[in-house]
């Protein structure tokens, strides 16, 4: 039963980072088009 | 033909960075056989061969199209009215001349330290490290291309070429380990056979997109 | 902001089913539940590196920006889920097997991938402009080898003991299970898609914003 919770866990972990990679990598895209588009 | 025998011949002479890398390249094999023979490696002696010759591969790979870079020779190459291809067929050539010549070092060295006897079908052998080694040439002066531009080309080139070549490196381990115990040419078939593909395959490729990759 | 949303339910619906609703097995028990999320990710994976393929041979055909842009963001998310299979396997591999590691065709191919992935997303985060054709290239001759890997890791299974109780086939599913899996296999598929748009919209944005700046 251990095997089973550590294989949807990691799962579930793995998903969870990438999609903070992701909404990390946006903010900073907006940051940047915020700071081109008003000097 | 005649542009073909002038890149083979720019890069084998004085100022060809081929001929300036073997030496580099053998010593670098002797010193990984020793290595691996003196850790007891001795049971794994197949594997030791090939993970060499593709560690010393690598190393003379990297930098086969560094000199035109230096010299700013690739852009005159490329517009020179040359099939892109025949750059690719001349390099590989050239590549291919210096690992036989590293390759008969390494193979002497090989005999003597993992205590190797001959194989009972020597052409069985011949024809296995031929098309190995055929395999890694081919498909390591595509990826050569590829990674002159960059500055991590040194080790980039082994991180792409490594993953790409294990069919190569199973397919020649295992067929080595069964030719040095005395088998025949009928037992690596498929060995044989996925060696034969890896060739046709990393032949054949470099001759569609070679020109994708140096095009500006 | 429909797609996204889609996805988690059906992803939620998914293990639920795979958790409480799925019949025990007979032969490997309460391990084989794994299957639901093992087999979905093998299925995400490959098609991602599918899409990175196709759209890796129109960029070097047609040299237009949009197919990069799709094969950087389908291979990114490839290989996530490839790290899924990768952790999957051998967890599910040891309480069957016995074993965390095993040389089967399957799994060795999956890792080989990885590596192949890994050095596709290294030459575009190092080689910036320059790099995208070799990119192409990698993922192009990468797409192409998988077979001879296949091949060559199936010699490799002579050498060592084959598994005693999985058979490389996968265990024959009845039809409950077999449902189970289809529902979470889609809710892969659209989690990989809405991961997909999230990405894709990223690439658009950097390349807006590059143009932004040489203005």
């Amino acid at each position: 039963m251990g095997y089973v919770a550590a294989a949807y866990v990691s799962v579930g972990l793995l998903l969870a980072m990438y999609v903070w990679t992701l909404r990390a990598r946006q903010r900073e895209l907006a940051r940047l088009l915020r700071q081109v588009k008003s000097p | 033909m005649r542009p073909l025998l002038a890149i083979l011949r720019k890069d084998l002479t004085i100022e060809g960075r081929a001929r300036e890398l073997a030496p580099s390249m053998a010593v670098l094999a002797l010193l990984l056989l020793t290595a691996g023979s003196a850790s007891g490696m001795v049971n794994a002696a197949p594997a030791m061969l090939w993970i060499t010759l593709l560690v010393a591969a690598s190393l003379g790979l990297a930098r086969s199209f560094h000199q035109e870079l230096d010299q700013d020779q690739l852009s005159a190459l490329v517009l020179a009215p040359i099939n892109p291809v025949l750059i690719y067929v001349g390099k590989g050539i050239a590549n291919l001349l210096v690992m036989i010549a590293v390759e008969g070092v390494t193979l002497f060295a090989f005999t003597i330290l993992y205590n190797v006897g001959v194989p009972r079908e020597p052409g069985a052998l011949a024809l296995v490290l031929l098309l190995g080694t055929a395999g890694i040439v081919m498909l390591g002066t595509l990826l050569g291309a590829m990674v002159a531009v960059a500055r991590t080309r040194e080790v980039l080139l082994p991180v792409l070429l490594l993953p790409l070549a294990v069919p190569l490196l199973v397919a020649a381990v295992r067929a080595t380990e069964k030719v040095l115990a005395g088998q025949g040419i009928a037992a690596v078939s498929s060995e044989v056979g996925v060696l034969a593909s890896f060739a046709l395959l990393f032949g054949a490729a470099p001759v569609v997109l070679f020109e994708f990759v140096v095009r500006e | 902001m429909i797609l996204p949303v889609l996805a988690a339910l059906l992803v939620a619906t998914g293990v639920f089913l795979a958790l409480r609703v799925a019949p025990v097995e007979a032969f490997q028990g309460e391990p084989y539940r794994i299957l639901y999320i093992h087999v979905p990710s093998v299925v995400a994976s490959y098609v991602a590196f599918t899409v990175t393929f196709v759209a890796s041979v129109l960029y070097l055909w047609k040299r237009e920006r949009r197919f990069d842009r799709v094969a950087y963001a389908s291979a990114e998310i490839g290989q996530v889920f490839l790290t899924m299979v990768l952790l999957t396997g051998p967890i599910w591999g040891k309480p069957v097997w016995g074993t965390w590691w095993t040389w089967d065709a399957r799994l060795t191919t999956a890792l080989i991938l990885w590596f192949i992935f890994a050095g596709y997303l290294m030459v575009r985060a190092w080689s910036g402009a320059q790099g995208t054709r070799t990119a192409a290239v990698i993922a192009i001759i990468g797409f192409l080898d998988i077979p001879l890997i296949h091949w060559s890791a199936r010699l490799l299974r002579t050498l060592h003991p084959r598994p005693a109780v999985f058979r490389p086939e996968g265990p024959d599913l009845p039809s409950s299970m077999l449902l189970i899996l289809m529902v979470n296999m889609a809710a892969f598929l659209l989690m990989y898609l809405a991961l997909l748009r999230v990405r894709l919209g990223q690439e658009r944005l950097r390349d807006r914003l590059l143009e932004e700046r040489a203005l």
